[in-house]
């Protein structure tokens, strides 16, 4: 009991197939946005009122597909209309998470 | 002790032993819930189910899955798989046994088509239809901690999972690896390449006496003796989980009938 010229054509057709997608996946990226809460430190209690309160300002990180991976991992990321955008301040740092669902 | 029982509980300990460092880009092709504080993989499951959400290709994560097909088929299913482990010790649970019928093999594709891909796809990452939250495996290895740290207060989505957790638990005991045949997703993945896969499992049909040995020991049920009398690798089935415990059955019956042979 043997495996065929026709199986292993498959298998290494399949094989092939499996390494282009690694490959393109390797060099994927993803805009992925984070609402940066505003910096109230330099507010002063008790003070008069500023002209202009700071603003959430919206951040766009480019991330690969692997890192997009492991943000899955723990629901990471969040898609809201036709944009990713991050459920954590990817600029702390995060340790273990565990996923929501 | 099997070997294949050793490296079971070897994976087992190995894909859970995680102190803190993790590899949670890397999608390992067995049951195991990425959320256990334990583990270093990620399950390629709720990884597709995020991506379904999202809109978005899974491309480094369907590439690793269908590497290991491609290389060994299921052969993860029969060896590796944590939550296979745990069904083949429910099983040996002494209780009557039953065969499912043929049918049910199909209902993990629907599964797979569902609460994988088309329900998550349309209804977002989250959805309460996801395959993630009626996972047994996360019932095990997330809810069960979680309720017990909890002082055993559930929640709706734990109830959930540890009433399909139980219902799977029932099923394994009568019937062997039930939730591979019928349900894991998983196994839908990859049960087609078993048919392309290089790994096969090999067995002399020029001795096959029609004994059926291999069929007695079959862990799925599958029947692994009709492929053998069309000299086709056994594994070659979309429910084989590649045990090799045909060929091991062959070997023993073999072996038995040249020792009969020879003291006759």
């Amino acid at each position: 009991m043997k495996t065929g010229a026709v199986q292993k054509i498959l298998s290494t057709a399949v094989a092939l197939a499996a390494i282009a997608l690694l490959i393109l996946g390797s060099r994927r990226h993803y805009a992925v946005r984070y609402d940066k809460p505003p910096d109230l430190s330099n507010i002063a209690i008790g003070g008069p009122p500023s002209a202009q309160m700071p603003q959430a300002k919206t951040v766009t990180q480019d991330i690969g597909d692997r890192d997009l991976v492991e943000n899955a991992t723990f629901t990471g990321v969040t898609r809201v209309g036709d944009s990713l955008y991050f459920t954590y301040d990817p600029s702390e740092p995060r340790g273990k998470q565990a996923c929501p669902t | 002790m099997k070997k294949r029982t050793i490296y079971q509980i070897v994976s087992l300990l190995a894909l859970h032993s995680s102190w803190g460092p993790e590899a949670k880009w890397l999608c390992n092709p067995v049951l195991s819930c990425h959320s256990c504080v334990l583990s270093w993989f990620a399950c390629p499951i709720g990884v597709f189910v995020h991506y379904s959400g999202w809109h978005l290709f899974p491309w480094i994560a369907a590439g690793t899955v269908l590497l290991v097909g491609a290389l060994v088929g299921r052969l993860l299913c029969g060896w590796v798989c944590p939550f296979g482990f745990v069904q083949d010790l429910l099983h040996k649970i002494p209780s009557p046994k039953i065969s499912l019928p043929k049918w049910t093999s199909n209902i993990k594709y629907l599964v797979l088509v569902m609460m994988v891909f088309a329900l998550p796809f349309l209804l977002g990452e989250q959805t309460w239809f996801s395959f993630c939250r009626i996972c047994p495996a996360a019932a095990l290895q997330v809810s069960m901690p979680a309720a017990i740290g909890s002082g055993f207060d559930l929640t709706g989505p734990m109830v959930v999972r540890f009433s399909v957790l139980f219902g799977v638990i029932v099923l394994v005991i009568l019937s062997s690896r039930a939730f591979c045949k019928v349900l894991c997703p998983i196994g839908a993945l990859m049960s087609p390449l078993n048919y392309v896969s290089y790994w096969f499992v090999g067995l002399p049909r020029e001795q096959c006496r029609v004994c059926k040995s291999c069929d007695k020991v079959c862990s799925t049920d599958d029947v692994p003796s009709e492929r053998i009398r069309n000299n086709v690798p056994p594994n070659r089935s979309l429910d084989c989980i590649v045990c090799h415990e045909c060929k091991h059955a062959c070997e023993e019956a073999t072996a038995r009938q040249a020792e009969n042979g020879a003291a006759g």
